[in-house]
């Protein structure tokens, strides 16, 4: 069997804050193979982006990790300054969202684009970078004269290929997308969806794709893992998660998109009342519970674990 | 919303212009302003030349028609903006020489303590910021920030007064004012080493004056960028920190640190005019104060027209600049 691309074990991530320690990822664990997607959906504040920093080990200095990552076989907090830094890009590269400030607003796209090649020696000159980022241009579909564009020239579409075609400059094993899609209109984001939709078949790309649009993720995911307060709560294949939620965070958060065709759902999305508890303050027992429908006397004191709820389908919920 | 290098480079260039026709508008309305200024604040020239002594009335009518005060103000002023345009300024009161000799004959002192100063202070105070905001909360960060603090805190003149108590009086290893030994015929390397000497106090308390400003400016800006994702991004690329931190982070954070340096050297030619008569510096700043004891009005008027055209073409400078630096200037 192939060895996976990422290993993730019990990962623990705690910042450091004023007010004291926020831990933000509670324990964290998911394998992912060569060439397997992984959606990772859940509220803000959930950690699903402390989760994928941390993946490239870029959390702020003072932040407390534990567990284990393992990189393309390599053991990530073992790694040595040089070493990170050789594994950074060329194994697991990221796509931020683009729309905000991932591009360096006074260097030309193409500029940021050939900078990876260059620190990493993937190419042997200036010139060589200049012909691959030309490539990677056209591959994302992009005019080649656009390498020459500031990041304020760009429309937001045009910016999320550029970084789309960053992280590729390096062929990594691994691509991490943090929201890519969020902050576009529809038409970008199915675009946008679509382009790495096919990056992923052309190639043996592994992908990591983080969202809070459970929608998204059934296209790109071939897995689903919904987060809640620093945990995953339920992971499983796309379509058995998405249409037969297990938690009742994972059924509130598929019914918060109506679903077409069907006329109630239309008129009256169900939501979800309040907002995810804070990560410095979780209540005790299951962290939902002050929100679930279903909460029962037990969920206030015993926190659940993943447990078997289908084919390769685990939840978190004294229910399953 | 195809972008092309062409608007861009026109975007800019329409830019510099625009700012241009700005500082030449501004340079207009300085010398209009330097006109009436002068005629509100003096109504008796004639006057105030021979205050307190006795001259007959036929000679003052006779020096009035000389100097032009009989004539209309439509009339003096266009011999004025004819004359400011001849770099005719008019007579000193106090030297009897020409203001534009006067002038000329200072500005050399000034431009190498005020310009020595502007350099020092801006490239250490950059550095400063630098190091602060890249080590936040570390002792490097508090000691820079609360080092530069101080000097920032302090009027000039009195850090001044101190370094020239401390090193020049109770110390003696430097000179208590003037730009050369009193009589020295050095010529050469002698004079060269001989000015140093003189400059250096001068020199230090305006470079530590400076220093806090850009530090802090420095630091805050940076901090800014810091949290900005694309340090995130070069970070990720395995960039190695300094690199991040040099080829990313700083040359957005200096945006805001170029126009506080124009702006500064614009005040080059005015001085340091507290420090300057604290040190005895025989700069524009010095012959400013002089002037104002007199009041030496043509002195004034001509130096006041140098500080604003000084400042207006720096300002225009920092323009320039931030278009070449900023590609997102075009969109202004």
């Amino acid at each position: 069997m192939n060895r996976p691309v990422l290993s993730v074990k019990d990962l623990a991530i705690t910042y450091h804050s004023a007010s004291g320690p926020v831990p933000a990822v509670r324990g964290v664990t998911f394998d992912l193979a060569a060439g397997d997607s992984l959606g990772l959906a859940g509220e803000s504040g959930c950690g699903k982006s402390t989760l994928a920093n941390a993946l490239l080990r870029l959390l702020p200095d003072g932040t407390i990790t534990s567990g284990q990552v393992m990189i393309d076989g390599r053991d990530l907090f073992a790694l040595s300054p040089g070493g990170l830094r050789a594994v950074r890009w060329t194994t697991g590269a990221i796509v931020f969202q683009g729309a905000l400030h991932a591009l360096n607003p006074v260097q030309t796209a193409g500029k940021q684009v050939r900078e990876p090649m260059l620190i990493h020696q993937t190419v042997g000159s200036e010139d060589e970078a200049r012909v691959r980022s030309r490539q990677l241009f056209e591959r994302v579909g992009l005019p080649a004269n656009q390498l020459d564009a500031y990041p304020h020239q760009l429309s937001g579409g045009q910016r999320q290929r550029v970084l789309i075609a960053m992280a590729l400059a390096c062929d990594p094993r691994l691509l991490i997308a943090d929201e890519p899609t969020t902050a576009l209109d529809l038409m970008v984001q199915a675009q946008v969806l679509a382009l790495i939709a096919e990056l992923r078949r052309e190639s043996s790309l592994s992908l990591i794709f983080i969202t809070h649009d459970l929608s998204v993720l059934t296209y790109v995911a071939d897995r689903l893992a919904i987060m809640y307060a620093g945990k995953i709560v339920e992971s499983g294949p796309s379509l058995s998660v998405f249409e037969n939620a297990t938690h009742p965070y994972t059924r509130a958060l598929a019914a918060a998109f109506p679903t077409i065709g069907d006329q109630t759902s239309r008129l009256a999305p169900s939501g979800l009342a309040g907002d995810p508890p804070t990560p410095g303050a979780l209540p005790a027992g299951c962290p939902f519970h002050p929100r679930c429908p279903l909460a029962e006397d037990r969920c206030q004191t015993a926190e659940p674990v993943l447990r078997k709820a289908g084919q390769a389908h685990r939840a978190a919920c004294v229910l399953v | 919303m195809l972008a092309s290098e062409q608007p861009e480079s026109r975007g800019r260039s329409h830019f510099i212009l625009k700012k241009v026709l700005g500082s030449l508008l501004t340079l207009v309305f300085v010398l209009v302003f330097n006109f009436v200024l002068f005629r509100i604040v003096q109504s008796d020239p004639i006057g105030s030349l021979f205050r307190g002594r006795n001259v007959p009335a036929a000679k003052i009518a006779e020096l009035r028609t000389a100097f032009g005060l009989d004539e209309s103000l439509w009339v003096q002023f266009w011999a004025y903006v004819r004359q400011t345009f001849q770099l005719n300024f008019g007579i000193s009161y106090q030297s009897r020489q020409p203001v534009w000799n006067e002038i000329v004959s200072a500005i050399p002192a000034t431009v190498a303590l005020v310009g020595i100063s502007a350099v020092l202070s801006a490239v250490i105070g950059t550095i400063g910021g630098v190091i602060a905001a890249w080590r936040r909360n570390t002792w490097k960060d508090h000691a820079i920030t609360s080092g530069t603090m101080v000097f920032y805190s302090m009027p000039d003149f009195w850090l001044g007064m101190i370094l020239l108590v401390g090193f020049a009086v109770v110390l003696g290893w430097f000179p208590v004012g003037g730009m050369t030994d009193a009589g020295s015929t050095a010529t050469g390397l002698a004079l060269l080493l001989d000015r140093l000497h003189h400059i250096f106090l001068p020199a230090l308390t305006l470079t530590l004056a400076y220093l806090g400003e850009y530090a802090l400016v420095t630091r805050s800006s940076l901090l800014d960028v810091m949290g900005e994702d694309y340090l995130t991004v070069a970070k990720a690329k395995g960039l190695r920190d300094v690199v991040v931190r040099n080829r990313h982070a700083v040359p957005n954070a200096l945006l805001p640190v170029v126009t506080l340096t124009a702006i500064n050297f614009g005040f080059v030619l005015s001085g340091a005019i507290a420090v300057e008569a604290v040190f005895s510096w025989p700069g524009l700043g010095k012959a400013t104060a002089d002037a104002i004891r007199g009041p030496d009005l043509p002195m004034l008027q001509g130096l006041f027209l140098l500080f604003s055209a000084a400042v207006i073409f720096f300002n225009l400078l920092a323009d320039v600049a931030y278009a070449w630096l900023d590609p997102r200037v075009e969109r202004a």
